[in-house]
């Protein structure tokens, strides 16, 4: 049963690309990538989450036996889906095949991962899903509900406003979230006892600690573990289970915690947009010009895995407005209001770990990330920290170019 | 006194500059072909000629410009930005506070402290929208070169606003204000002032430029200088030559 259809059947029809699956159980390029980085890595328990993204998409169904459900973006609490008995699945896709799929049915200038989001569509994978839940964040995360109706089979929106001020909104979380919570018990027929939610929690707070042990070894010492490591470990988490994440990164912490820094490497903070795999052309332009990527505040690594549960009130109503705080509360994305909070954070984690320089990625068409950069780099100039912005898309035709800037800023840097 | 020379393959031309000490003794131009290589080490050549030296006598050698990787004889390899920065810095008396450098693929603007070394830049985005590429393909619908170019934007009394600043789209809108029979000269200031707006909003992001110094092929044109100085409300210094201001930088670096 639906929830509800939020594209008319007799329109739904009219769109092609939905009517059939493309059946491609594998992305091209995508193994050969794997490789590549795997090979770069010169770290051993790198290798399970290599192997994770090779076979994330074929073997989710059968080894996890209960119900997926696909999501996008960082504000949908992972904790309720896990207490419902359901796997949840990170769907945020950067595959520029993905993308060209999508310009099928989202045509024009729009964000390339909100294309790739769509074109992931043609893959079996996301189309049985049991459902897909879409916050309010972008425009174009909202329009992605209507399109992929069609297609998904079940669509679940959350409305979260704009406004991420606590005081102001913390009893409309609630709400969505309870709301939301109520739609997954109904749908899955479960009765989660609150001791399951707080088990939940307790899991995904076992991978943040663990997270943040890794991010701050990096961050101190740089060169421990290379950017391309750090992300594919950081964008596994987006269809692991938590608890099988920390086992393995708990292995890999161990490993680079008996590594040396590097001397003499510039650290860099990198913000922005979310880096996620395939498209890690940032990171190899950065890294070829033998920049060290120490920290970051994207959603697709820190963004997602660095805020705690931290519940005063062992109530359901309590844990869920302690969720509201891990997920929106902290948000620094610039599709909320807020940008006080993106300035702090990235001033923090300069100061924290004494970091010479912050580079600004953009993804090309994303208007609120650009909008947000002019903001932010008045203020890093002011206090005179190194501040470099890069804007663009998923295509390799101004690798050049952004070569040319990298390599001019860490002449900068000296 | 040793001899050092900086090399700046670009995206439209190749500059040679050979310094002895800290005075310029050779220096060299080619257009930039499609052997990359070969042109760098013809511009050495020339300009080591010019200097009347062999190209042996070079201690050091510094390549720059978007082929500074195709020059593998060079002793070090460095962006334009920071050749472009120690160049203008130097040449105008180590006062510069911003420079300005139009080249053929990148406009940049890089800001300098008080001993040269860059603070900051900005870079145009990827396609040729306020570039000399723009400019020259401009001027080729107008049947002329850039500098034909730009004489003819001096001539316009009444500028006519130009909306693209894709090339491509320009070139369209242009070809239909010639059939609109807008004059000639009005048509060609347009396109100046749409360049000079775009370096213009990217000089503004910076607070510092007491003191702007304008390099690169762009600063040829008389016509640039003139809508840029008057979009930023402040003189702009030329340097003679412009288009060595880089090679130039590159080889005081190889110091």
């Amino acid at each position: 049963m639906k929830n509800k259809e939020y594209l008319r059947e007799d329109y739904a029809k009219t769109l092609k690309f939905f009517s059939k699956g493309k059946d491609s159980p594998e992305i091209p390029g995508n193994s050969e990538a794997i490789e590549k980085y795997r090979k770069l890595s010169g770290l051993k328990e790198t290798d399970f989450f290599y192997d994770a993204f090779l076979k994330a998409k074929s073997t989710i169904p059968e080894k996890e036996k209960k119900p997926v459900a696909g999501y996008f973006c960082n504000t949908v609490p992972e904790e309720l889906l896990l207490a419902c008995g359901v796997h949840p699945v990170r769907l945020c896709s950067a595959d520029s095949h993905c993308a060209e799929c999508g310009e099928e049915a989202i045509p024009g200038d729009i964000c390339p991962m909100v294309k790739a989001a769509c074109g992931d569509f043609f893959h079996d994978f996301n189309r049985m899903m049991d459902l897909l839940i879409i916050p309010a964040t972008c425009d174009g995360r909202v329009k992605l509900a209507e399109i992929l109706s069609p297609v998904a089979k079940d669509i679940y929106f959350i409305d979260i406003p704009r406004n991420t001020d606590y005081l102001e909104n913390v009893n409309i979380w609630e709400k969505e979230y309870t709301k939301f919570f109520d739609y997954l018990k109904s749908k899955f027929k479960v009765k989660p006892a609150r001791r399951e939610i707080l088990d939940a929690c307790v899991q995904t707070n076992e991978r943040t600690r663990m997270y943040r042990k890794i991010y701050e070894a990096r961050a101190k010492k740089p060169g421990i573990m290379n950017a391309f490591d750090y992300f594919i470990m950081a964008n596994s988490s987006f269809f692991l289970s938590p608890a099988e994440w920390t086992e393995k990164a708990s292995l890999l912490y161990r490993e680079i915690s008996g590594r040396e820094q590097e001397p003499g490497r510039k650290k860099i903070l990198l913000a922005g947009s979310p880096v996620v795999f395939p498209n890690f052309k940032i990171l190899d332009i950065l890294g070829d010009a033998g920049c060290c990527v120490s920290a970051d505040v994207v959603c697709s690594a820190y963004g997602r895995l660095y805020d705690p549960v931290e519940i005063d009130e062992e109530t359901e109503s309590g844990i869920i407005r302690a969720l509201s705080l891990k997920y929106v509360a902290p948000s620094i994305c610039p599709c909320f209001v807020g940008i006080d909070k993106l300035i702090n954070t990235v001033l923090d984690s300069v100061e924290r770990y004494g970091l010479d320089g912050v580079i600004y990625y953009n993804i090309r068409l994303c208007q609120v990330f650009e909008m947000a950069s002019g903001v932010l780099r008045s203020v890093l100039k002011d206090r005179d920290i190194p501040f470099l912005f890069l804007k663009t898309d998923f295509s390799k035709e101004d690798t050049g170019q952004l070569k040319t800037r990298v390599e001019a800023f860490m002449e900068m840097l000296g | 006194m040793e001899i050092y020379a900086g090399i700046d393959i670009g995206s439209v031309t190749t500059k040679c500059v050979i310094l002895q000490g800290k005075s310029i003794i050779g220096k060299a131009l080619v257009k930039t072909g499609i052997d990359t290589e070969k042109c760098a080490n013809d511009v050495l050549d020339m300009a080591a000629g010019d200097a009347g030296i062999k190209v042996e006598e070079i201690q050091r050698m510094v390549s720059t410009g978007y082929g500074r990787r195709i020059f593998r004889r060079a002793d070090r390899i460095i962006t334009e930005i920071s050749a472009a920065a120690a160049g203008g810095y130097i040449l105008c008396g180590e006062k510069a506070t911003l420079i300005i450098d139009v080249g053929g693929q990148d406009t940049k603007v890089i800001e300098v402290n008080g001993k040269g070394e860059v603070l900051d830049f900005l870079m145009n985005d990827k396609c040729a929208a306020g570039t000399g590429r723009f400019l020259e393909i401009m001027s080729h619908v107008f049947e002329t070169d850039i500098q034909g170019f730009s004489q003819l934007a001096i001539g316009s009394e009444s500028p006519v606003a130009i909306n693209s600043t894709c090339s491509v789209f320009a070139e369209s809108e242009v070809v239909s204000l010639i059939a609109s029979s807008a004059r000639k000269e009005d048509i060609a200031a347009g396109l100046f002032r749409s360049i000079a707006s775009r370096v213009a909003g990217m000089v503004r992001q910076f607070r510092r430029y007491e003191l702007t110094v304008f390099c690169g092929g762009g600063a040829k044109s008389q016509a640039l200088k003139g809508f840029i100085e008057k979009a930023i409300e402040r003189p702009l210094i030329v340097l003679q030559e412009p288009q060595f201001v880089v090679a130039y930088g590159a080889a005081c670096l190889a110091r």
